[in-house]
């Protein structure tokens, strides 16, 4: 009887080991991510520099849509409503997210308007992959 | 004899801990870290702004000037290009005069990704001197 429940009993203790494994990489290797609003699909680049924290971040979508910082998520901003936010805030840097598929002339317009504003310093997010 | 068997056992019972609550947990927080982590490495490529606002005659015999068409061919002085050689193209003409400027004339409908990976190629050449326009064509 006795060999009988112990050949039933499942050992857990490798299962636990390979978890606890997997725990320790996620938590260690990984960067927690918070969740796009925008579903911005950034463009990739071989060169890797340190992400910044900017004052200001101008969003712009694939369909020309901008957005400045998160909190102006629902609202489209025209660029009477940025040209004022950049007025107000006079920020010294930039971070540019703009989605890889856009249209460059939206690009250009926005790189036009942050060279208007002097803006000193303007950097595009990207995502870096190993050539 | 057999109350000493008895009292062993019950002793080897109490030793043992229910784990089933601390699996629990540890599969939460995996999951946890499994959805919530990236492996994407965030990077940042700065644009120089004053890389010249206005291009008159006179600077633009200084200036390399690289098109990127609708289509995503890319012309280096109005002769068709490979992306493997912008590089080392670039680095020929600007080993000469390291004062260079290199226009980049990008169709308004050409991907930003485009656009960002010559200005990659660029910089691997060897300068930052770069001014972004609208191929007017």
């Amino acid at each position: 009887m006795t060999t009988k429940k112990k050949i039933k009993q499942i050992n857990l203790i490798p299962l636990i080991n390979i978890i606890f494994l997997m725990l320790i990489f996620f938590m260690l290797a990984g960067t927690i991510t918070t969740i796009d609003p925008y579903k911005i699909k950034v463009p990739e680049s071989i060169i890797k520099n340190d992400p910044l924290t900017p004052f200001l971040t101008i969003v712009v979508k694939k369909n020309g849509e901008i957005f400045i910082d998160s909190k102006n998520r629902k609202k489209e901003l025209k660029k009477k409503n940025y040209l004022e936010i950049l007025k107000a805030r006079k920020p010294s840097e930039i971070s540019l997210k703009i989605d890889s598929e856009t249209p460059s002339e939206y690009f250009l317009k926005v790189l036009e308007i942050l060279e208007n504003e002097k803006i000193k310093k303007v950097v595009v997010e990207t995502n870096y992959i190993k050539k | 004899m057999k109350t000493h068997s008895f009292y062993e056992r019950e002793e080897r019972e109490l030793i043992s801990i229910n784990i089933t609550p601390l699996i629990d947990i540890v599969f939460l927080l995996l999951v946890f870290f499994m959805l919530a982590t990236s492996f994407i490495q965030k990077s940042t490529m700065e644009i120089n702004l004053s890389s010249g606002k206005t291009i008159d005659i006179e600077t633009q015999k200084n200036t390399v000037i690289l098109i990127l068409n609708k289509k995503g061919l890319i012309y280096l002085n109005n002769k068709l290009i490979n992306t493997s050689s912008i590089r080392n193209e670039v680095t020929k003409i600007i080993s000469k005069n390291p004062e260079y400027r290199v226009l980049i004339k990008s169709h308004k409908k050409i991907a930003v990704q485009k656009v960002i990976k010559l200005i990659e190629e660029v910089r691997l050449a060897g300068t930052n001197n770069i001014k972004l326009v609208n191929l007017e064509k």
